[in-house]
Protein backbone atom coordinates (compact mmCIF):
# COMPACT_ATOMS: atom_id res chain seq x y z
CA UNK A 1 0.00 0.00 0.00
CA UNK A 2 1.37 3.23 -1.23
CA UNK A 3 -0.86 6.25 -1.35
CA UNK A 4 0.90 6.88 -5.14
CA UNK A 5 -1.46 7.49 -7.56
CA UNK A 6 0.63 9.23 -10.59
CA UNK A 7 -2.29 8.57 -12.83
CA UNK A 8 -5.30 10.10 -10.96
CA UNK A 9 -7.66 11.55 -13.21
CA UNK A 10 -4.81 11.05 -16.24
CA UNK A 11 -6.73 8.15 -17.82
CA UNK A 12 -10.26 8.38 -18.67
CA UNK A 13 -13.34 5.78 -19.67
CA UNK A 14 -14.15 7.07 -23.43
CA UNK A 15 -16.97 4.32 -24.34
CA UNK A 16 -19.41 2.02 -22.86
CA UNK A 17 -21.02 -0.47 -24.81
CA UNK A 18 -23.62 -3.20 -23.30
CA UNK A 19 -25.13 -6.82 -24.56
CA UNK A 20 -28.36 -6.56 -22.37
CA UNK A 21 -28.77 -8.60 -19.63
CA UNK A 22 -31.90 -11.60 -19.63
CA UNK A 23 -32.16 -14.57 -17.88
CA UNK A 24 -32.24 -16.60 -20.11
CA UNK A 25 -30.68 -15.19 -24.04
CA UNK A 26 -31.44 -18.14 -25.36
CA UNK A 27 -29.56 -20.03 -28.28
CA UNK A 28 -26.43 -17.72 -28.52
CA UNK A 29 -22.91 -17.47 -27.57
CA UNK A 30 -21.29 -16.02 -25.16
CA UNK A 31 -18.51 -14.27 -28.07
CA UNK A 32 -21.66 -13.16 -30.21
CA UNK A 33 -22.91 -11.54 -26.28
CA UNK A 34 -19.25 -9.55 -26.10
CA UNK A 35 -18.69 -8.90 -29.43
CA UNK A 36 -22.18 -6.87 -29.51
CA UNK A 37 -20.78 -4.92 -26.15
CA UNK A 38 -17.41 -4.40 -27.87
CA UNK A 39 -18.77 -2.92 -31.34
CA UNK A 40 -21.12 -0.71 -28.94
CA UNK A 41 -18.68 0.43 -27.03
CA UNK A 42 -15.96 1.23 -29.71
CA UNK A 43 -18.23 3.21 -31.97
CA UNK A 44 -20.09 4.75 -28.80
CA UNK A 45 -16.34 6.47 -28.31
CA UNK A 46 -16.74 7.34 -32.26
CA UNK A 47 -13.62 4.79 -32.63
CA UNK A 48 -12.56 1.89 -35.61
CA UNK A 49 -11.27 -1.16 -35.29
CA UNK A 50 -7.80 0.25 -36.36
CA UNK A 51 -8.02 2.60 -33.03
CA UNK A 52 -7.86 -0.65 -30.22
CA UNK A 53 -4.64 -1.43 -29.87
CA UNK A 54 -5.16 -2.83 -25.76
CA UNK A 55 -7.03 -5.75 -24.95
CA UNK A 56 -8.60 -6.58 -21.57
CA UNK A 57 -11.14 -9.11 -20.57
CA UNK A 58 -12.67 -12.60 -19.24
CA UNK A 59 -15.93 -14.15 -17.79
CA UNK A 60 -16.59 -16.40 -14.46
CA UNK A 61 -18.66 -19.33 -15.48
CA UNK A 62 -16.98 -20.50 -18.63
CA UNK A 63 -13.28 -18.82 -18.10
CA UNK A 64 -14.32 -16.18 -20.40
CA UNK A 65 -13.17 -15.26 -24.17
CA UNK A 66 -9.81 -15.26 -25.22
CA UNK A 67 -8.39 -11.62 -26.13
CA UNK A 68 -7.19 -13.21 -29.47
CA UNK A 69 -10.31 -14.42 -30.09
CA UNK A 70 -11.75 -11.16 -29.28
CA UNK A 71 -8.79 -9.77 -31.75
CA UNK A 72 -9.87 -12.39 -34.18
CA UNK A 73 -13.62 -11.88 -34.60
CA UNK A 74 -13.19 -7.58 -34.33
CA UNK A 75 -10.42 -7.66 -36.99
CA UNK A 76 -8.23 -5.60 -35.19
CA UNK A 77 -5.09 -4.89 -37.11
CA UNK A 78 -2.82 -3.79 -34.65
CA UNK A 79 -2.96 -5.04 -31.42
CA UNK A 80 0.31 -3.87 -28.91
CA UNK A 81 -1.00 -5.25 -25.47
CA UNK A 82 -3.72 -8.21 -23.84
CA UNK A 83 -3.98 -10.08 -21.32
CA UNK A 84 -7.12 -12.14 -19.78
CA UNK A 85 -8.74 -10.79 -16.59
CA UNK A 86 -10.65 -13.43 -14.02
CA UNK A 87 -13.97 -11.18 -12.58
CA UNK A 88 -14.05 -8.81 -10.99
CA UNK A 89 -14.33 -6.12 -13.36
CA UNK A 90 -11.39 -4.24 -11.78
CA UNK A 91 -8.92 -6.60 -12.32
CA UNK A 92 -9.62 -5.50 -15.89
CA UNK A 93 -10.14 -2.41 -15.68
CA UNK A 94 -6.51 -1.92 -13.41
CA UNK A 95 -4.52 -3.85 -15.67
CA UNK A 96 -6.01 -1.55 -18.76
CA UNK A 97 -5.45 1.87 -16.85
CA UNK A 98 -1.68 0.23 -16.30
CA UNK A 99 -1.12 -0.94 -19.70
CA UNK A 100 -2.16 2.93 -21.48
CA UNK A 101 -0.73 4.57 -18.14
CA UNK A 102 2.79 2.88 -19.04
CA UNK A 103 2.38 3.23 -22.57
CA UNK A 104 1.74 -0.58 -23.54
CA UNK A 105 -0.97 0.31 -25.64
CA UNK A 106 -2.70 3.99 -26.23
CA UNK A 107 -7.02 2.89 -26.57
CA UNK A 108 -7.91 -0.47 -24.49
CA UNK A 109 -10.52 -2.23 -25.07
CA UNK A 110 -12.14 -3.90 -22.07
CA UNK A 111 -14.91 -6.25 -22.11
CA UNK A 112 -16.51 -8.72 -19.26
CA UNK A 113 -19.55 -11.16 -20.64
CA UNK A 114 -21.45 -13.67 -18.11
CA UNK A 115 -23.11 -16.72 -19.77
CA UNK A 116 -25.41 -19.34 -18.08
CA UNK A 117 -24.04 -22.94 -17.82
CA UNK A 118 -25.19 -25.86 -16.78
CA UNK A 119 -25.35 -26.38 -13.19
CA UNK A 120 -25.77 -22.53 -12.71
CA UNK A 121 -28.88 -22.44 -13.52
CA UNK A 122 -31.90 -24.87 -14.47
CA UNK A 123 -32.88 -22.89 -17.96
CA UNK A 124 -28.87 -23.26 -18.91
CA UNK A 125 -29.10 -27.05 -17.80
CA UNK A 126 -31.56 -27.61 -20.63
CA UNK A 127 -29.55 -26.17 -22.98
CA UNK A 128 -26.96 -28.67 -24.27
CA UNK A 129 -24.59 -26.19 -25.73
CA UNK A 130 -24.66 -24.89 -21.92
CA UNK A 131 -23.63 -28.20 -20.46
CA UNK A 132 -20.19 -27.91 -23.02
CA UNK A 133 -20.10 -23.97 -22.24
CA UNK A 134 -17.61 -24.83 -19.10
CA UNK A 135 -16.15 -27.74 -20.62
CA UNK A 136 -12.49 -28.25 -19.60
CA UNK A 137 -13.65 -26.46 -16.19
CA UNK A 138 -15.72 -29.06 -14.77
CA UNK A 139 -15.56 -27.27 -11.56
CA UNK A 140 -14.64 -23.25 -10.89
CA UNK A 141 -13.27 -24.08 -7.51
CA UNK A 142 -10.73 -26.84 -8.79
CA UNK A 143 -9.30 -24.48 -10.85
CA UNK A 144 -9.07 -21.90 -9.04
CA UNK A 145 -8.09 -22.31 -5.81
CA UNK A 146 -6.41 -25.32 -3.55
CA UNK A 147 -6.99 -24.21 -0.20
CA UNK A 148 -10.53 -26.32 -0.36
CA UNK A 149 -10.88 -29.68 0.12
CA UNK A 150 -13.26 -30.31 -2.42
CA UNK A 151 -16.41 -28.15 -3.57
CA UNK A 152 -20.07 -27.30 -1.65
CA UNK A 153 -21.11 -28.35 0.35
CA UNK A 154 -18.12 -29.59 1.76
CA UNK A 155 -16.14 -26.42 1.27
CA UNK A 156 -16.76 -22.52 2.02
CA UNK A 157 -15.46 -21.21 -1.04
CA UNK A 158 -17.62 -18.87 -2.89
CA UNK A 159 -21.12 -18.57 -1.37
CA UNK A 160 -21.17 -20.73 1.59
CA UNK A 161 -18.17 -18.47 2.70
CA UNK A 162 -19.97 -15.75 2.28
CA UNK A 163 -23.38 -17.12 4.10
CA UNK A 164 -21.27 -18.58 7.31
CA UNK A 165 -19.60 -15.04 7.75
CA UNK A 166 -23.10 -13.36 7.36
CA UNK A 167 -24.02 -15.55 10.11
CA UNK A 168 -20.84 -14.42 12.58
CA UNK A 169 -21.45 -11.07 11.77
CA UNK A 170 -25.10 -11.67 13.23
CA UNK A 171 -24.29 -13.27 16.41
CA UNK A 172 -21.16 -11.21 17.01
CA UNK A 173 -22.96 -7.64 16.52
CA UNK A 174 -26.72 -8.69 17.12
CA UNK A 175 -27.46 -7.99 13.91
CA UNK A 176 -30.87 -8.68 11.89
CA UNK A 177 -31.65 -10.44 8.45
CA UNK A 178 -33.79 -7.21 7.94
CA UNK A 179 -30.47 -5.18 7.76
CA UNK A 180 -29.22 -7.47 4.91
CA UNK A 181 -32.91 -7.17 3.58
CA UNK A 182 -32.64 -3.37 3.61
CA UNK A 183 -29.88 -3.78 0.50
CA UNK A 184 -32.02 -5.99 -1.58
CA UNK A 185 -34.95 -3.68 -1.61
CA UNK A 186 -33.28 -0.38 -2.25
CA UNK A 187 -31.55 -2.61 -5.18
CA UNK A 188 -35.04 -3.47 -6.37
CA UNK A 189 -36.69 -0.17 -6.16
CA UNK A 190 -33.76 1.04 -8.44
CA UNK A 191 -33.85 -0.92 -10.74
CA UNK A 192 -37.91 -0.71 -11.41
CA UNK A 193 -36.21 2.57 -13.21
CA UNK A 194 -33.81 0.40 -15.32
CA UNK A 195 -34.47 -1.21 -18.43
CA UNK A 196 -31.40 -3.67 -18.13
CA UNK A 197 -32.85 -4.71 -14.93
CA UNK A 198 -34.31 -8.53 -14.96
CA UNK A 199 -35.78 -8.09 -11.87
CA UNK A 200 -38.28 -4.81 -11.42
CA UNK A 201 -40.86 -6.11 -9.15
CA UNK A 202 -41.02 -4.45 -5.34
CA UNK A 203 -39.38 -6.14 -2.92
CA UNK A 204 -41.32 -5.39 0.96
CA UNK A 205 -39.49 -6.42 3.76
CA UNK A 206 -41.87 -9.37 4.68
CA UNK A 207 -41.78 -10.90 1.37
CA UNK A 208 -37.77 -10.37 1.86
CA UNK A 209 -38.20 -12.28 5.26
CA UNK A 210 -40.22 -14.82 3.70
CA UNK A 211 -37.87 -16.00 0.71
CA UNK A 212 -36.07 -19.19 0.07
CA UNK A 213 -33.85 -20.07 2.23
CA UNK A 214 -30.45 -20.89 0.08
CA UNK A 215 -27.44 -20.80 2.31
CA UNK A 216 -28.23 -19.77 6.13
CA UNK A 217 -28.79 -16.91 6.78
CA UNK A 218 -28.48 -15.61 3.41
CA UNK A 219 -32.25 -16.30 1.36
CA UNK A 220 -32.49 -15.96 -2.08
CA UNK A 221 -33.00 -12.18 -2.50
CA UNK A 222 -29.50 -11.91 -0.64
CA UNK A 223 -28.13 -13.74 -3.81
CA UNK A 224 -27.31 -11.85 -7.51
CA UNK A 225 -29.41 -13.42 -10.16
CA UNK A 226 -27.93 -15.03 -13.05
CA UNK A 227 -28.16 -13.91 -16.30
CA UNK A 228 -26.76 -13.91 -20.14
CA UNK A 229 -25.13 -10.27 -21.06
CA UNK A 230 -21.58 -8.18 -21.51
CA UNK A 231 -20.48 -4.74 -21.08
CA UNK A 232 -17.33 -3.35 -21.98
CA UNK A 233 -15.46 0.20 -22.04
CA UNK A 234 -13.00 1.77 -23.88
CA UNK A 235 -9.81 3.18 -21.58
CA UNK A 236 -7.71 6.27 -23.18
CA UNK A 237 -5.98 8.87 -22.03
CA UNK A 238 -7.80 11.71 -20.54
CA UNK A 239 -6.28 14.08 -23.33
CA UNK A 240 -7.18 11.45 -26.02
CA UNK A 241 -10.65 11.02 -24.65
CA UNK A 242 -11.42 14.85 -25.02
CA UNK A 243 -10.84 14.61 -28.56
CA UNK A 244 -13.59 11.89 -29.18
CA UNK A 245 -17.29 12.39 -29.03
CA UNK A 246 -18.45 11.36 -25.63
CA UNK A 247 -17.76 12.88 -22.53
CA UNK A 248 -15.00 11.28 -20.82
CA UNK A 249 -15.26 9.99 -17.03
CA UNK A 250 -11.80 10.08 -15.10
CA UNK A 251 -10.20 7.55 -13.44
CA UNK A 252 -9.45 9.40 -9.80
CA UNK A 253 -8.49 6.61 -7.82
CA UNK A 254 -8.40 2.37 -8.61
CA UNK A 255 -7.11 -0.19 -6.02
CA UNK A 256 -7.19 -3.76 -5.00
CA UNK A 257 -7.13 -5.91 -1.95
CA UNK A 258 -5.83 -8.98 -0.33
CA UNK A 259 -4.64 -9.97 2.91
CA UNK A 260 -3.18 -13.55 3.80
CA UNK A 261 -5.06 -15.72 4.25
CA UNK A 262 -7.47 -15.32 1.35
CA UNK A 263 -9.41 -18.50 1.90
CA UNK A 264 -12.86 -17.75 3.13
CA UNK A 265 -12.88 -20.46 5.73
CA UNK A 266 -9.31 -18.97 7.45
CA UNK A 267 -9.39 -15.51 6.92
CA UNK A 268 -9.02 -13.85 10.42
CA UNK A 269 -11.82 -11.71 10.44
CA UNK A 270 -14.15 -9.49 8.38
CA UNK A 271 -11.68 -6.41 9.62
CA UNK A 272 -8.91 -7.99 8.03
CA UNK A 273 -10.13 -9.02 5.17
CA UNK A 274 -9.02 -7.36 1.82
CA UNK A 275 -12.26 -5.10 1.73
CA UNK A 276 -10.90 -2.73 4.46
CA UNK A 277 -7.81 -2.79 2.97
CA UNK A 278 -9.35 -1.79 -0.72
CA UNK A 279 -10.90 1.02 1.43
CA UNK A 280 -7.31 1.97 3.08
CA UNK A 281 -5.61 2.09 -0.18
CA UNK A 282 -7.96 3.90 -1.94
CA UNK A 283 -8.57 6.68 0.56
CA UNK A 284 -4.81 7.37 0.65
CA UNK A 285 -5.18 7.59 -3.06
CA UNK A 286 -8.22 9.92 -3.62
CA UNK A 287 -8.59 13.58 -2.79
CA UNK A 288 -12.08 12.53 -3.08
CA UNK A 289 -14.43 10.77 -0.08
CA UNK A 290 -17.49 9.99 1.61
CA UNK A 291 -18.32 13.73 1.51
CA UNK A 292 -17.79 14.37 -1.95
CA UNK A 293 -19.41 11.53 -3.81
CA UNK A 294 -23.07 11.77 -5.64
CA UNK A 295 -23.27 8.28 -6.16
CA UNK A 296 -22.29 4.91 -4.59
CA UNK A 297 -22.23 1.62 -5.77
CA UNK A 298 -21.06 -0.92 -3.34
CA UNK A 299 -20.56 -4.60 -4.83
CA UNK A 300 -23.95 -6.83 -3.79
CA UNK A 301 -23.25 -9.42 -5.35
CA UNK A 302 -24.47 -10.82 -1.65
CA UNK A 303 -26.25 -8.30 -0.11
CA UNK A 304 -23.67 -8.93 3.14
CA UNK A 305 -21.18 -8.12 1.48
CA UNK A 306 -22.88 -4.56 0.39
CA UNK A 307 -23.98 -4.09 4.09
CA UNK A 308 -19.98 -4.24 5.16
CA UNK A 309 -19.24 -2.14 3.08
CA UNK A 310 -20.73 0.97 4.88
CA UNK A 311 -18.35 0.06 7.86
CA UNK A 312 -15.31 -0.77 5.94
CA UNK A 313 -15.33 2.05 3.98
CA UNK A 314 -16.28 4.35 7.29
CA UNK A 315 -19.84 5.48 6.78
CA UNK A 316 -20.50 3.97 10.41
CA UNK A 317 -18.52 1.67 12.89
CA UNK A 318 -19.05 -2.40 12.92
CA UNK A 319 -21.91 -3.68 13.19
CA UNK A 320 -23.71 -0.38 12.85
CA UNK A 321 -24.30 -0.51 9.39
CA UNK A 322 -27.85 -1.67 10.12
CA UNK A 323 -28.65 1.19 12.09
CA UNK A 324 -27.17 3.75 9.46
CA UNK A 325 -29.31 2.32 6.83
CA UNK A 326 -32.47 2.24 8.72
CA UNK A 327 -30.94 6.24 9.57
CA UNK A 328 -30.55 6.93 5.70
CA UNK A 329 -33.70 5.87 4.66
CA UNK A 330 -35.89 8.14 2.42
CA UNK A 331 -39.38 6.33 3.18
CA UNK A 332 -40.75 8.58 0.27
CA UNK A 333 -38.61 7.20 -2.14
CA UNK A 334 -38.59 3.68 -0.04
CA UNK A 335 -34.45 3.10 -0.62
CA UNK A 336 -30.98 4.28 0.86
CA UNK A 337 -30.09 8.15 0.72
CA UNK A 338 -27.10 8.82 2.39
CA UNK A 339 -27.65 11.89 4.01
CA UNK A 340 -30.39 12.36 2.67
CA UNK A 341 -28.71 13.09 -0.73
CA UNK A 342 -26.58 10.15 -2.15
CA UNK A 343 -28.26 6.98 -3.47
CA UNK A 344 -26.96 3.23 -3.55
CA UNK A 345 -26.73 0.86 -6.80
CA UNK A 346 -28.76 3.11 -8.97
CA UNK A 347 -28.91 0.65 -11.74
CA UNK A 348 -30.67 -1.89 -9.47
CA UNK A 349 -27.15 -3.99 -8.29
CA UNK A 350 -26.10 -7.56 -8.92
CA UNK A 351 -29.31 -8.24 -6.88
CA UNK A 352 -32.18 -6.80 -9.13
CA UNK A 353 -30.02 -5.94 -12.56
CA UNK A 354 -28.09 -8.83 -12.82
CA UNK A 355 -24.87 -10.41 -11.67
CA UNK A 356 -22.57 -9.34 -13.54
CA UNK A 357 -19.30 -9.31 -11.31
CA UNK A 358 -19.41 -5.47 -10.97
CA UNK A 359 -19.44 -4.85 -14.53
CA UNK A 360 -22.72 -3.21 -14.27
CA UNK A 361 -22.23 -0.99 -11.64
CA UNK A 362 -19.03 0.19 -13.35
CA UNK A 363 -21.72 1.24 -16.93
CA UNK A 364 -24.09 2.33 -14.52
CA UNK A 365 -22.01 4.86 -12.46
CA UNK A 366 -20.19 5.71 -16.22
CA UNK A 367 -23.52 6.35 -17.59
CA UNK A 368 -24.67 8.84 -14.66
CA UNK A 369 -21.01 11.18 -14.78
CA UNK A 370 -22.20 11.70 -18.54
CA UNK A 371 -25.62 12.34 -17.39
CA UNK A 372 -27.40 9.96 -19.89
CA UNK A 373 -29.05 7.49 -16.76
CA UNK A 374 -32.80 8.63 -17.70
CA UNK A 375 -35.35 8.62 -15.05
CA UNK A 376 -32.60 7.12 -13.15
CA UNK A 377 -30.18 10.08 -13.59
CA UNK A 378 -28.57 11.68 -10.22
CA UNK A 379 -28.93 15.33 -11.54
CA UNK A 380 -25.52 17.23 -11.60
CA UNK A 381 -23.65 14.02 -10.61
CA UNK A 382 -19.77 14.24 -10.35
CA UNK A 383 -18.27 11.99 -8.27
CA UNK A 384 -19.01 8.08 -7.59
CA UNK A 385 -17.58 5.87 -5.61
CA UNK A 386 -17.50 1.95 -6.19
CA UNK A 387 -16.24 -1.14 -4.49
CA UNK A 388 -16.31 -4.23 -7.04
CA UNK A 389 -15.69 -7.59 -5.51
CA UNK A 390 -16.34 -9.52 -2.07
CA UNK A 391 -13.96 -9.77 1.16
CA UNK A 392 -11.37 -12.29 0.43
CA UNK A 393 -9.66 -12.61 -2.93
CA UNK A 394 -11.20 -9.77 -4.92
CA UNK A 395 -12.03 -7.03 -2.94
CA UNK A 396 -11.16 -3.44 -5.11
CA UNK A 397 -12.73 -0.25 -5.01
CA UNK A 398 -12.50 3.15 -7.36
CA UNK A 399 -13.49 6.75 -7.47
CA UNK A 400 -14.58 8.35 -10.95
CA UNK A 401 -15.26 12.05 -11.60
CA UNK A 402 -16.58 13.51 -14.48
CA UNK A 403 -14.32 15.29 -16.96
CA UNK B 1 -6.31 -50.92 6.87
CA UNK B 2 -2.60 -50.22 6.96
CA UNK B 3 -2.94 -46.62 5.11
CA UNK B 4 0.74 -46.05 5.19
CA UNK B 5 0.79 -48.73 2.62
CA UNK B 6 -1.65 -46.62 0.34
CA UNK B 7 -0.02 -45.66 -3.37
CA UNK B 8 -0.50 -42.82 -5.31
CA UNK B 9 -2.54 -44.76 -7.61
CA UNK B 10 -4.96 -46.11 -4.75
CA UNK B 11 -5.42 -42.49 -3.31
CA UNK B 12 -6.19 -41.30 -6.71
CA UNK B 13 -8.86 -44.26 -7.39
CA UNK B 14 -10.32 -42.98 -3.95
CA UNK B 15 -10.83 -39.53 -4.54
CA UNK B 16 -11.39 -39.51 -8.36
CA UNK B 17 -13.42 -35.80 -8.29
CA UNK B 18 -10.48 -34.25 -6.21
CA UNK B 19 -7.44 -32.34 -7.84
CA UNK B 20 -5.00 -34.04 -6.65
CA UNK B 21 -1.10 -33.32 -6.73
CA UNK B 22 2.23 -34.33 -5.24
CA UNK B 23 1.47 -32.25 -2.02
CA UNK B 24 -1.81 -32.48 -1.02
CA UNK B 25 -1.67 -35.97 -1.91
CA UNK B 26 -0.63 -36.39 1.82
CA UNK B 27 -3.39 -35.04 3.04
CA UNK B 28 -5.77 -37.46 1.44
CA UNK B 29 -3.85 -40.81 2.13
CA UNK B 30 -4.32 -39.38 5.54
CA UNK B 31 -7.48 -39.56 5.31
CA UNK B 32 -7.58 -42.87 4.06
CA UNK B 33 -5.85 -44.00 7.08
CA UNK B 34 -8.46 -42.06 9.18
CA UNK B 35 -5.99 -39.54 9.86
CA UNK B 36 -6.85 -35.61 9.91
CA UNK B 37 -3.16 -34.13 8.72
CA UNK B 38 -2.54 -30.33 8.70
CA UNK B 39 1.08 -28.33 8.08
CA UNK B 40 3.45 -28.18 10.47
CA UNK B 41 6.72 -26.57 10.42
CA UNK B 42 10.01 -27.71 11.83
CA UNK B 43 11.54 -24.30 12.32
CA UNK B 44 9.08 -22.24 13.77
CA UNK B 45 6.41 -24.74 15.24
CA UNK B 46 3.51 -22.80 13.37
CA UNK B 47 0.66 -25.32 11.95
CA UNK B 48 -0.98 -24.08 8.56
CA UNK B 49 -3.59 -25.57 6.44
CA UNK B 50 -3.58 -26.64 3.49
CA UNK B 51 -0.63 -28.14 3.16
CA UNK B 52 2.02 -25.74 1.63
CA UNK B 53 5.53 -26.14 0.18
CA UNK B 54 6.81 -23.76 2.97
CA UNK B 55 5.77 -22.54 6.05
CA UNK B 56 3.57 -19.31 5.43
CA UNK B 57 5.09 -17.69 8.92
CA UNK B 58 9.22 -17.53 8.17
CA UNK B 59 9.67 -19.66 4.77
CA UNK B 60 10.78 -22.43 5.84
CA UNK B 61 11.16 -25.64 3.82
CA UNK B 62 11.32 -27.35 6.85
CA UNK B 63 7.29 -28.64 6.65
CA UNK B 64 5.35 -31.79 7.12
CA UNK B 65 2.06 -33.21 7.16
CA UNK B 66 1.41 -34.18 11.41
CA UNK B 67 -1.92 -35.44 12.49
CA UNK B 68 -3.88 -32.74 14.81
CA UNK B 69 -5.86 -33.54 18.03
CA UNK B 70 -9.01 -33.28 15.99
CA UNK B 71 -10.49 -30.93 19.35
CA UNK B 72 -11.82 -27.52 18.01
CA UNK B 73 -14.43 -24.93 18.18
CA UNK B 74 -17.03 -24.23 15.59
CA UNK B 75 -15.85 -20.84 14.16
CA UNK B 76 -18.12 -20.40 11.44
CA UNK B 77 -21.49 -22.02 10.29
CA UNK B 78 -23.91 -22.34 7.59
CA UNK B 79 -26.36 -24.32 6.48
CA UNK B 80 -26.93 -25.54 3.00
CA UNK B 81 -30.73 -25.62 1.91
CA UNK B 82 -29.87 -26.58 -1.93
CA UNK B 83 -26.48 -27.79 -3.98
CA UNK B 84 -25.16 -30.95 -5.02
CA UNK B 85 -26.60 -34.05 -4.94
CA UNK B 86 -24.95 -36.69 -2.21
CA UNK B 87 -26.09 -35.33 1.16
CA UNK B 88 -29.52 -34.57 2.79
CA UNK B 89 -30.12 -30.69 2.40
CA UNK B 90 -33.77 -31.37 4.36
CA UNK B 91 -33.71 -28.88 7.67
CA UNK B 92 -30.41 -27.34 5.88
CA UNK B 93 -26.89 -29.34 5.79
CA UNK B 94 -24.49 -27.85 8.14
CA UNK B 95 -21.16 -26.67 6.53
CA UNK B 96 -18.71 -25.78 9.30
CA UNK B 97 -15.12 -23.76 9.67
CA UNK B 98 -14.10 -25.60 12.73
CA UNK B 99 -10.82 -23.81 14.64
CA UNK B 100 -8.47 -26.49 15.62
CA UNK B 101 -7.05 -26.78 19.02
CA UNK B 102 -3.47 -26.30 18.30
CA UNK B 103 -3.57 -23.12 16.89
CA UNK B 104 -5.62 -19.81 16.73
CA UNK B 105 -6.73 -19.59 12.98
CA UNK B 106 -6.12 -23.16 12.03
CA UNK B 107 -9.19 -24.21 10.55
CA UNK B 108 -10.77 -27.09 8.42
CA UNK B 109 -14.03 -26.91 6.59
CA UNK B 110 -16.27 -30.15 7.21
CA UNK B 111 -19.75 -30.49 8.37
CA UNK B 112 -21.47 -31.41 11.98
CA UNK B 113 -22.89 -34.68 12.84
CA UNK B 114 -24.42 -36.30 16.14
CA UNK B 115 -25.71 -32.62 17.18
CA UNK B 116 -29.25 -30.95 17.21
CA UNK B 117 -29.96 -28.20 15.04
CA UNK B 118 -31.14 -26.01 17.87
CA UNK B 119 -27.50 -27.01 19.58
CA UNK B 120 -25.59 -26.43 16.71
CA UNK B 121 -23.97 -22.43 16.89
CA UNK B 122 -20.83 -20.43 16.49
CA UNK B 123 -18.45 -21.42 19.55
CA UNK B 124 -20.00 -24.93 19.97
CA UNK B 125 -16.65 -27.36 21.60
CA UNK B 126 -16.10 -30.17 19.11
CA UNK B 127 -14.09 -33.35 18.04
CA UNK B 128 -13.29 -35.27 15.09
CA UNK B 129 -15.38 -37.92 13.94
CA UNK B 130 -15.82 -39.71 10.38
CA UNK B 131 -17.85 -40.32 8.04
CA UNK B 132 -18.32 -41.63 4.26
CA UNK B 133 -18.05 -39.67 1.28
CA UNK B 134 -18.17 -41.27 -2.49
CA UNK B 135 -17.01 -44.64 -0.39
CA UNK B 136 -13.73 -42.81 1.23
CA UNK B 137 -13.53 -41.65 5.00
CA UNK B 138 -13.87 -37.91 5.36
CA UNK B 139 -13.41 -35.69 8.24
CA UNK B 140 -16.69 -34.68 10.23
CA UNK B 141 -17.15 -33.22 13.71
CA UNK B 142 -19.41 -33.65 16.92
CA UNK B 143 -19.98 -32.16 19.96
CA UNK B 144 -17.20 -32.46 22.35
CA UNK B 145 -20.10 -33.41 25.14
CA UNK B 146 -22.19 -35.41 22.67
CA UNK B 147 -25.88 -34.58 21.75
CA UNK B 148 -28.51 -33.92 24.09
CA UNK B 149 -29.69 -36.86 25.08
CA UNK B 150 -25.62 -38.11 26.42
CA UNK B 151 -25.81 -40.46 23.54
CA UNK B 152 -22.19 -40.88 22.58
CA UNK B 153 -21.58 -42.91 19.47
CA UNK B 154 -18.11 -44.31 18.66
CA UNK B 155 -17.22 -44.89 15.56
Amino acid sequence: MTGRNPAKDKLAIAGVGLSPYARDRGATTELALLLEAAVAAIRDAGLTAADIDGVVGGGLLTGGIDPATVVSALGLPAVTWWTRAAPPIMNHLVAAINAVWTGACEVALVYHSVYRVAGFSRSASGDPFRRRAAYGLPDGRAATGDGHTDGEPWSMRGSAGYAAWAGRYLAEFGASREDFGRIAINDRINAAANPNAVLREPLTMTGYLGGRMIREPLCLYDMDIPVDGADAFIVTTAARARDLRTAPVLIHAATMGMTAPPEEHLAAGLDATGQPLAARDLRAKSDLWLDDIDLFFPYDGFSFVALRCFESYGFCGPGEAGAFLADNWDPVENRIKIKGRVPVNTHGGSLSEGGSQGAGHLREAVTQLRGQAGRRQVPGAQVALLTPGGFFFNAQGLVLRAG
Amino acid sequence: MTGLANSDETVLERFPGIRLDHLNKQYYRGLLRRELLAGRCRACGRWHAPLRPICPSCWSSEVGPEPVSGRGTVHLLTFLHQGPPGVDYSGGFPLAAIELAEQAGLRVEATVVDCPRDQLRVGLKVELTWIGKAGAPWPAFRPVDGPAAGHRARS
